[in-house]
């Protein structure tokens, strides 16, 4: 009885919320919005400083953000803040894994004996795994990708080490410093910004011609760092929740 | 350098060091939050913009009148909660860290996503310290409804991105006076019940109860004062200055902080749990700054909500050390605990009777404030409603002083020999800053011009009647 009362419930409020915003003009229908209106527009012509220019791939430099990503240009250079903050989301929820699950449970022993060719199998697949992994975020400004699901490919890696090998310990005071170290820095090339630019995060380099490796200032750098920092993390959670689980 | 950003990275950068610095990560947190007390007096009201980026298109921080209150009474209420608990907090330095960015970020964003990130910061922190009282249940029921709260912000964000394509809170403010504001009710709704779940109000604060009633000194406060007063404070911003909320709406949302305030004061009434009752009269207060906020009190609302966070600083913090010491906070058995510790007890006593709002109190300036600015809008039914709940708000608190003064049983001979026989020793830093903080209370209700001149005659903000958002962000637009 409960369940069908929250079931309808449920349907009433949905269909309000459905009506509350498909039934009136709040969402102009396909093709009707004037873009000028919206921020994302000076988003795509890379015009929010300056007046609009026709961007060229391989031709424009020195653009107000070189990246030739248009959601890496966003994320991590118009709004690098938020990108900051979510690194902090991600920073702080491993720390709560951690301090939740760090005093309790053995190490977990695995219910299987993985065979030769998984072992050996998961090791020769690791530095590809990984090699991919740089190559995403390291390529976040010119290719769809970037340093999050960089980095989980490289925690991907580390996972399927742990599943092939219950002898396998990551080394997690090493992981503990690269966190550490790549969220420091981060500021710090945020601070650095705010010294020589006047502004927290901007892009104090040379943005460079779009679509080259070595462009768009400091986008590549704090995507290498975010991906670095991601892919221990990640890897950080994984090892926390390798224990045995306990019956209180 | 007078940037307000470094309020938020400086933690930051505490918090990323602090992994590395294992060892001195308690250190740490006293320099960031130190450092955040200087900085606050420092910095010079503005638009700051992030990464060179204008207004609308990059993230800015508005740092108003408002907003530099917020900070300075926020920052300096943290310094002070985890200097009187410093014997607790080594294991938490770096999520303490982080909620500490992440307070001031909520506090000082001019972006309505930015403040969706902000807020997830710090709500994942308060998951984490609610785990302190091992009680996994509680802490499970705040996460699941905490993170259900911020996705429904997230959603209601999304449809006002998509009829106004942008996010920036100056920027929808400016758009929104030219839209037919019935239109916008369900993202409105979705942002309130998103922010309503962390402020506590009525249908959505089934988590607060658990959390609250099984803290110590250090989380109790911190929970009561600096997070509760941060979220009320982004709730005033977003809901009184921000979005323009239609008259519709607003019926139903003052009818939501009126039944959370009639129904706070109520279940406070009904609770023999010193921490139980602490928690619904928070409650209680929550309902009532929001429903000013609503009704674009500005003023009252921020001279409640300060009555209410010092004031809670102080009750939280002594019902945590007693509760950690006698191991119960039941009233009963706590019979005239503060005979014996008379410096504590007056602490305790000048905020319970400035949270009712007697005279000589600062309660008092405030309630009168909100009387008088709730008869100018003549909301004579809110205002009967709001002295209903002070009686009863009266009647319980004045019962628990008298339980934790008095030793024997009501009514009869107080003698010595019935003081109970639970020993509650109170540390010196806790027993200075919870007198001082009381010494606050009471000076500021023997002349409360000083808190009117020194706090807000800087700008007329705070004191006109509906200020407008966007009237007031000067540059970068």
């Amino acid at each position: 009885m409960k369940k069908i009362v929250a079931i309808l419930f449920l349907g009433i409020l949905g269909f309000f919320i459905f009506s509350g915003i498909y039934a009136n003009d709040a969402f102009g229908s396909f093709g009707k919005v004037n873009l000028n209106d919206r921020v994302s527009n000076k988003f795509i012509t890379k015009s929010v400083t300056n007046d609009n220019e026709i961007v060229e791939y391989n031709k424009s430099s020195n653009l107000e953000t070189g990246s030739s990503n248009y959601v890496t240009s966003i994320v991590v250079n118009y709004r690098s803040f938020d990108t900051l903050g979510e690194v902090t989301v991600l920073f702080v929820s491993s720390l709560g894994v951690a301090l939740l699950l760090g005093s309790f449970g053995g190490k977990l022993t695995l219910k299987y004996k993985a065979n030769f060719i998984l072992r050996v199998g998961a090791k020769t697949v690791f530095p590809l795994i990984a090699l991919i992994g740089i190559y995403i975020f390291t390529h976040g400004h010119l290719t769809p990708g970037g340093g999050f699901p960089g980095g989980s490919m490289i925690a991907s890696a580390v996972l399927l080490l742990y599943l092939s090998d219950e002898n396998f310990r990551a080394k997690m005071s090493s992981f503990k410093l690269t966190e550490s170290l790549m969220g420091s820095l981060y500021v710090l090339v945020g601070i650095f910004g705010l010294f020589t630019a006047g502004y927290f995060l901007s892009n104090f380099l040379n943005t460079g011609v779009v679509g080259n490796l070595f462009s768009a200032g400091i986008v590549p750098i704090v995507y290498v760092l975010v991906g670095l920092k991601v892919g221990s993390e990640l890897t950080g959670i994984i090892t926390d929740f390798l224990k045995e689980e306990v019956n209180e | 350098m007078t940037n307000p950003v470094l309020l938020i990275v400086i933690p930051l950068l505490m918090a990323f060091l602090s992994i590395a610095l294992k060892k001195s990560k308690k250190t740490l947190l006293f320099l960031a939050a130190i450092f955040n007390v200087l900085q606050v007096f420092i910095i010079q009201n503005g638009n700051y913009i992030i990464g060179g980026f204008k207004a609308p298109y990059g993230i800015n921080l508005n740092l108003d009148s408002y907003s530099h209150l917020a900070v300075i009474s926020i920052n300096i209420l943290f310094l002070l909660v985890i200097v009187m608990s410093s014997e607790k907090i080594n294991k938490y330095s770096t999520v303490l860290l982080v909620s500490l960015a992440g307070l001031n970020g909520m506090l000082l964003t001019g972006d309505l996503f930015n403040l969706f990130v902000f807020l997830e910061i710090v709500s994942i922190t308060a998951y984490i310290l609610s785990t302190e009282s091992k009680k996994y249940k509680y802490s499970f029921n705040y996460l699941t409804l905490g993170t259900l709260g911020s996705g429904l912000y997230l959603f209601g964000l999304i449809v006002l991105y998509a009829i106004f394509g942008s996010l920036n809170m100056a920027d929808i403010s400016s758009k929104m006076v030219s839209y037919d504001a019935n239109k916008l009710i369900v993202p409105m709704m979705l942002i309130f019940v998103g922010l309503a779940v962390e402020a506590k109000l009525l249908p959505f604060n089934g988590w607060a109860k658990g959390v609250y009633g099984n803290t110590n000194s250090l989380i109790g406060a911190l929970f009561a004062s600096v997070y509760a007063g941060t979220i009320l404070f982004v709730f005033g911003r977003v809901f009184g200055q921000v979005l323009l909320v239609s008259s519709y709406l607003k019926g139903v949302l003052i009818v939501i902080g009126l039944v959370t305030l009639i129904a706070g004061e109520a279940s406070a009434f009904s609770k023999t749990k010193l921490r139980e009752i602490l928690v619904f009269s928070s409650i209680a207060q929550s309902g009532l700054v929001a429903l000013l906020f609503v009704s674009g009190l500005i003023f009252p609302a921020v001279l409640q909500l300060l009555n209410n966070i010092i004031a809670k600083a102080i009750m939280f913090t002594v019902a945590g050390r007693i509760s950690d010491e006698a191991a119960t906070d039941d009233v009963d058995s706590l019979k005239g605990l503060f005979a014996e510790n008379k410096l504590i007890g007056f602490a305790f006593t000048v905020s319970a009777l400035s949270l009712i709002g007697l005279p000589l109190f600062y309660g008092f300036y405030s309630k009168i404030n909100l009387l008088l600015g709730l008869f100018s809008k003549s909301s004579l039914l809110v205002a009967a409603f709001i002295l209903l709940a002070t009686i009863v708000e009266g009647a319980y608190f004045i019962r628990l002083l008298v339980k934790l003064w008095d030793p024997g049983e009501e009514g009869k001979e107080s003698n010595i020999k019935y003081i109970t026989d639970k020993k509650v020793e109170f540390d010196v830093s806790k027993k200075i800053i919870v007198f001082a903080l009381s010494l606050i209370i009471l000076l500021a209700g023997i002349y409360p011009s000083l808190v009117k001149d020194n706090l807000f005659n800087t700008d007329k903000l705070l004191n006109e009647d509906n200020p407008s958002y966007m009237f007031n962000l000067k540059g970068g637009m």
